[in-house]
């Protein structure tokens, strides 16, 4: 051969040595620590999560994981007060690498140009209320033309106030709306300044205190305007660290089929109390759905109809200011992965977009 | 003050030159291309910080990709205008803090003059004041909504009482610095109390009220923001914060481009309205 | 004997006596009412006493100095810098001044929810917020300072042949030291206002902003009142140690400063 073939056949050589050797230097350089954020330390300080990620937070699945595998790898916890929109700044500033919101905050982020996945479904289903003041005559939303409401902006269940008023035919400015942080929401209505609230699962512990009445819930309505949570990492981190992304949902998984154990159920409701929810208010939230359904960790056609819904109405109503697309959202393959290696494959059933669940 | 004019004028043309070297002779034409110079050399940083930003946005250099670029801002700002939504909250925060600071400076003034004019009520009032000051208003806020209300006059209350302390501490300041000659000058003449006030006090002091009406109203603006942030359903600080919740960065970029602007325009307006007084104010040293 | 002890108390008490006389009728008249807005002092004294004992109080008061003391740093050294640069160099001055001047009129509380977005949830953002505000008064004070000494003083140093390094430390930096103190001076209100502001409208971390905003969510308005009392003697602590500390420094001027 002449000496460019030569050059040719060593490079080849070169290649082929160097596509074996490549798996060994595959094995990616561990982080240095896994940064979870979500909403909501307890009123007592000490840190204390909802949903699937409270029961990760409070078992310790990922760490006692990260220790069995001998890997050096921190897991570092922050707990965000101002929840959603909260974890978005975090996320945006690389304060944090995986988070657990809800997914209207989490379509506002990708539309503000946060660069995330969503690699699980956390808690689904979960209720908004509307409540008025005592000594209030109102019945309905329509009652409440021209009157004030307290509403945490940017919020899951803002969705679902948005929803309501637009199947009534209202529009945000039929009312004065106050951007009411929800963890203030006892204090305000009990002064007095405004005249509902429109809340999550803490209405049960106002009407309980007589602070106030709910007269509308989204139990009456179809299930879509349900807020739901979801696992959430950045693109960064996981580029970055497929391995250890794994571990992370492998983790949640463990959680989730923790919660599925309708044997843990008191436990559970024990833990999430510590963010200042009483058992009973879960308890009553709870009611209408197993827990196997609610913490389904898995990416289905309901899921992602819901997440085109959300993002189709937000874009409708102005809420995100540039077209969304959800279909890049997800990355459910490190679910799939670990329902195989953990053989959860019996615990979930996929529900469709009408919200049927398969058999 | 009309005595003091043509003294005013009198010094300034005598003034020396701030660096110690005599005053060049002026000419017409080479100073009209001065100051269109020192317009470009001021221009030149901040469009070249506006070309880094637009550089910065497009290959997201900063913040993960939610930095908005320039021109994003400038559509936003475009379109909140067209829809009224800008003429709206931009009214709704300069009412408050037009009401406000009006009431709060007036009352820190008329407290000035009171704490400068009578010993007892200095001494009775003067130390709680020194003690409140130093609480940020903005500390009050949390309170004060409970207490108050969402409404209008609880935004404009707040206002009053950040514009109210700056106002009423310059005024002291100005007022306490009349040297006792010129009072010796005004009871030798039998100026009556208010005489005294009107004649000597208020115009020596008005450079120091002149300070801190200013700095009252960038108090005032401040809290304003901060108000609306808190507890409102219209306004500038609210949209800035509603914004921050929905995640829409170019509506904040907005939101604090028309503070600034509105800011500076608020600032070059009070300074114009005071020249006279702060050429005053050379004259009195 | 009213009268004896109406006299050796200073008038200086009596607005504040009063006022928290008509506070503690206040609050109990509206107890009945349920209107708990009005807390009486005795809540707010055992509030306190609570907060000391659990050691609340001592860890929010050292986070927000930790805040106040890092931002003041920051925001000093580069308001330092950026003043004696303008203020010596007309060029700079020429650059960015205009720039400066601009910017200076946005409200720190509106740049906020920038900060928030791109510095993050934690206190580096409210650490971000101090320092922004801290910058500006030092600045501005720092090249309006070096900008006042008189042309006579300089031409002396050029006169005698001082060196570059000479004539700023013998003559410039003496001459602006005054207003250079002033703008310190301004500088430190504003870190502890900045500060305040920033735990409220950033809420993230112990503080003594989040005290007060905790008070209106769970913990009860009598320790919001705890929270405002405390920054209020810590800002007049402050304000005296700072005019001792320019009474000292400015000895030489033989005036207030």
């Amino acid at each position: 051969m002449n000496w460019s073939q030569r050059t040719a056949t060593a490079l080849l050589a070169l290649a082929a040595v160097a596509g074996a050797l490549a798996p060994a230097a595959q094995a990616e350089a561990p982080p240095p620590v896994i940064r979870i954020g979500s909403g909501g330390a307890g009123p007592t300080g000490k840190p204390a999560s909802l949903g699937t990620l409270g029961i990760l937070f409070a078992k310790q699945f990922l760490e006692e994981d990260l220790k069995r595998s001998g890997d050096p790898v921190k897991v570092e916890w922050s707990f965000i007060r101002g929840a959603g929109p909260g974890t978005n700044e975090a996320l945006s500033s690389g304060k944090i690498d995986v988070a657990y919101y809800g997914e209207f905050p989490i379509i506002a982020g990708l539309a503000g140009g946060l660069k995330v996945k969503v690699l699980a479904s956390g808690d689904s289903y979960n209720n908004a209320y509307l409540v008025v003041t005592p000594d209030s005559t109102a019945k309905s939303i329509e009652d409440l033309r021209g009157k004030r409401i307290g509403l945490h902006r940017g919020r899951p269940w803002e969705f679902a106030f948005a929803q309501l008023l637009k199947s009534k035919g209202l529009s945000y400015s039929d009312f004065q709306i106050f951007n009411v942080p929800q963890a203030d929401a006892q204090t305000v209505i009990a002064s007095g300044n405004i005249d509902a609230l429109f809340t999550k699962a803490d209405a049960y512990a106002i009407a309980d205190k007589n602070l106030g009445r709910t007269i509308w819930t989204t139990r009456e309505v179809p299930e879509n305007w349900r807020y739901a949570a979801a696992l959430v990492v950045t693109e960064q981190f996981e580029k970055q660290y497929p391995t250890y992304t794994q571990k992370l949902v492998n983790a949640y998984l463990k959680a989730a089929a923790w919660l599925a154990d309708p044997k843990n159920s008191e436990e559970a409701y024990r833990i999430w109390s510590g963010t200042g929810l009483s058992i009973e208010e879960m308890k009553r939230e709870n009611a209408d759905d197993p827990f196997a359904q609610r913490y389904s960790p898995l990416i289905d056609d309901f899921v992602v109809s819901h997440y085109k819904d959300v993002a189709g109405f937000m874009r409708e109503q102005g809420m995100v200011r540039r077209p969304v697309d959800v279909s890049g959202l997800f990355e459910p393959r490190y679910v799939e992965r670990g329902i195989k290696e953990l053989g959860l494959e019996s615990l979930w059933k996929p529900v469709d977009a009408s919200g049927k669940a398969a058999d | 003050m009309q005595a003091v004019k043509p003294r005013i004028e009198a010094v300034a043309a005598a003034a020396p030159h701030r660096s110690g070297v005599a005053a060049r002779p002026a000419a017409a034409w080479p100073r009209v291309r001065g100051q269109a110079a020192a317009v470009a050399m001021g221009a030149l940083l901040p469009l070249a910080l506006l070309v880094l930003w637009q550089l910065a946005a497009r290959h997201q250099w900063v913040g993960s990709g939610t930095l908005v670029a320039p021109r994003q801002v400038y559509d936003t700002l475009a379109e909140f205008y067209a829809d009224g939504t800008l003429g709206q909250d931009f009214r709704a925060s300069l009412r408050r803090v037009l009401v406000g600071y009006a009431a709060g400076a007036a009352l820190g003034l008329l407290f000035a003059i009171a704490a400068g004019a009578s010993r007892r009520v200095a001494a009775a009032f003067l130390p709680s004041f020194h003690v409140l000051r130093q609480v940020p208003v903005i500390a009050w806020l949390p309170l004060a909504i409970f207490l108050a209300g969402f409404g209008e006059g609880f935004k404009i209350a707040m206002v009053a009482i950040a514009a109210f302390f700056p106002a009423a501490l310059n005024a002291l300041d100005g007022i306490r610095g009349v040297p006792p000659a010129l009072l010796e000058l005004g009871r030798s003449l039998c100026f009556s109390r208010l005489q005294a006030l009107r004649r000597v006090v208020l115009p020596y002091a008005l450079p120091d009220i002149a300070t801190g009406l200013r700095l009252s109203l960038s108090r005032s603006w401040m809290i304003v923001v901060a108000a609306e942030m808190i507890a409102s359903t219209v306004g500038v600080g609210y949209r800035m914060n509603w914004a921050r919740q929905l995640f829409q960065v170019d509506i904040v970029f907005a939101g604090v481009l028309i503070t600034g602007a509105v800011g500076l325009a608020i600032d070059i307006g009070l300074r114009l309205a005071f020249r006279p007084v702060t050429a005053w104010r050379g004259v009195r040293q | 004997m009213i009268a004896a002890l109406y006299k050796k108390v200073p008038a200086g008490l009596w607005p504040p006596l009063l006022v928290l006389l008509a506070w503690e009728i206040g609050a109990h008249l509206a107890a009945g009412r349920g209107s708990a807005f009005v807390v009486p002092l005795e809540k707010v004294a055992a509030a306190a006493a609570d907060l000391l004992v659990q050691g609340v109080l001592q860890v929010d008061l050292g986070w927000t100095l930790w805040r106040v003391a890092s931002g003041f740093a920051l925001g000093a050294c580069a308001g330092l810098a950026f003043g004696a640069l303008t203020g010596a160099s007309g060029l700079a001055e020429r650059l960015a001044g205009p720039l400066f001047h601009a910017l200076r009129q946005i409200p720190f509380t509106g740049l906020v929810p920038l900060c928030a977005l791109f510095l993050g949830v934690g206190s580096s953002a409210q650490i971000g917020l101090v320092t922004i505000a801290v910058f500006y008064p030092v600045a501005l004070n720092t090249a309006e300072g070096l900008r006042a000494v008189p042309g006579s003083y300089r031409e002396l140093g050029r006169s005698l042949n001082f060196s570059r390094f000479q004539q700023w430390r013998r003559i410039m930096l003496p001459g602006a030291l005054p207003q250079i103190f002033t703008g310190l001076k301004h500088g430190l209100a504003f870190a502890w206002i900045a500060a305040v502001a920033a735990e409220l409208l950033i809420t993230a971390g112990p503080g003594l902003g989040a005290l007060i905003e905790s008070g209106t969510t769970i913990r009860g308005f009598e320790v919001s009142v705890v929270g405002i009392a405390v920054i209020g003697a810590c800002g007049y602590g402050m304000s005296l140690a700072v005019a001792g500390l320019e009474a000292r420094l400015l000895r030489w001027r033989g005036m207030k400063g």
